[in-house]
């Protein structure tokens, strides 16, 4: 097996799991805000004016069903956490503060 | 360019990209909601080889693209038995993403970001929940007993339960590429120097397959 071009394996989970154990919820908000950055292909000056209050799914056009699934998944590669399927509901993803929230939660647990 | 291949269920199309060259390589297809979001940036590909003189194929799967089968009268088996009728003549498989799902008869395998079934209908279960209102675990409990639309694709619970399944073949020599996740960006774009990118490495791997 090869890695190419800087990407990590998804299998890495497990050692991304160890680093996320000491993230703080700076850096959590920080790896949300960046897989935006690369899903919405925005800059980082508009990733960067997201705040808790900042409506994403149904507010966002280019944010549909398919791509906010993209976006957990995504989280749950880069933090090292599992969602539960119980919890993925239009609450999570209503604002950016509520899934950063989310996110704290299962990295701190 | 387009070509009619056979297979026991009938008779679908074929995209054909430098025809006439020594060797051709059978292309994967990234599978069900991200077919159409990679379908630009593979055939991207498949030009970038053509000028190499590598030839490639690309088949429509019963039941996608422009298939007349019916996606929810479409089991695993017959996805298997497609991609068996359709090589005859390649000297390996370039899979993307769940395509790998299908290169285990391959000799020579080259892979774009392989991803396991589970994970695959994990993001359309999510995203049906999402557009319905429930919790994704219900859609995933509806989805192995009746036929159920996730994210657009109408499957059977036969072939839901087999996808589910289903993770890419692990062996010695396969060559595993990862890179941007064109996949998941809300407005796919081909991302020209990542196509060249993967042409050349998939250029280069063909000279280790012992054509």
């Amino acid at each position: 097996m090869r890695q190419k071009y800087g990407y990590r394996r998804l299998s890495d989970a497990a050692a991304l799991a160890s680093s996320a154990a000491m993230m703080d919820a700076q850096a959590v908000s920080d790896v949300v805000r960046a897989i935006l950055r690369d899903i919405l292909s925005i800059d980082a000056k508009r990733a960067d004016a997201f705040n808790a209050n900042t409506m994403l799914f149904g507010a966002l056009p280019e944010l549909d069903s398919m791509v906010v699934a993209g976006l957990l998944t995504e989280m749950e590669d880069r933090l090292g956490i599992i969602i539960d399927d119980d919890d993925v509901d239009g609450d999570l993803l209503a604002t950016f503060g509520s899934l950063t929230d989310y996110a704290v939660r299962k990295v701190t647990r | 360019m387009s070509e009619i291949y056979r297979w026991r269920g009938g008779a679908e199309h074929v995209l054909r990209h430098g025809a006439g060259s020594p060797v051709t390589l059978l292309v994967l297809p990234a599978l069900l909601e991200e077919a159409n979001r990679m379908r630009r940036f593979t055939a991207s590909v498949m030009r970038h080889l053509a000028a190499q003189n590598i030839g490639t194929i690309l088949p429509d799967l019963p039941g996608t693209g422009e298939s007349e089968t019916p996606l929810n009268n479409v089991n695993l088996l017959d996805w298997h038995d497609a991609v068996s009728a359709v090589s005859g003549n390649v000297i390996g498989s370039v899979a993307i993403r769940g395509g790998a799902l299908l290169d285990g008869a391959s000799k020579n395998r080259w892979r774009l970001a392989p991803e396991s079934g589970e994970r695959l209908l994990r993001d359309m279960t999510r995203a049906t929940a999402l557009s319905a209102g429930v919790p994704a675990s219900e859609i995933d409990r509806q989805a192995r007993k009746v036929t159920t639309r996730l994210a657009g694709n109408v499957i059977n619970p036969t072939l839901y339960v087999a996808l589910h399944d289903a993770a890419p073949v692990e062996a010695a020599h396969i060559t595993t590429v990862e890179g941007p996740k064109l996949w998941r960006a809300a407005e796919p774009s081909d991302d020209p120097a990542f196509a060249k990118l993967i042409a050349d490495d998939i250029f280069a791997w063909t000279k280790t397959c012992g054509a």
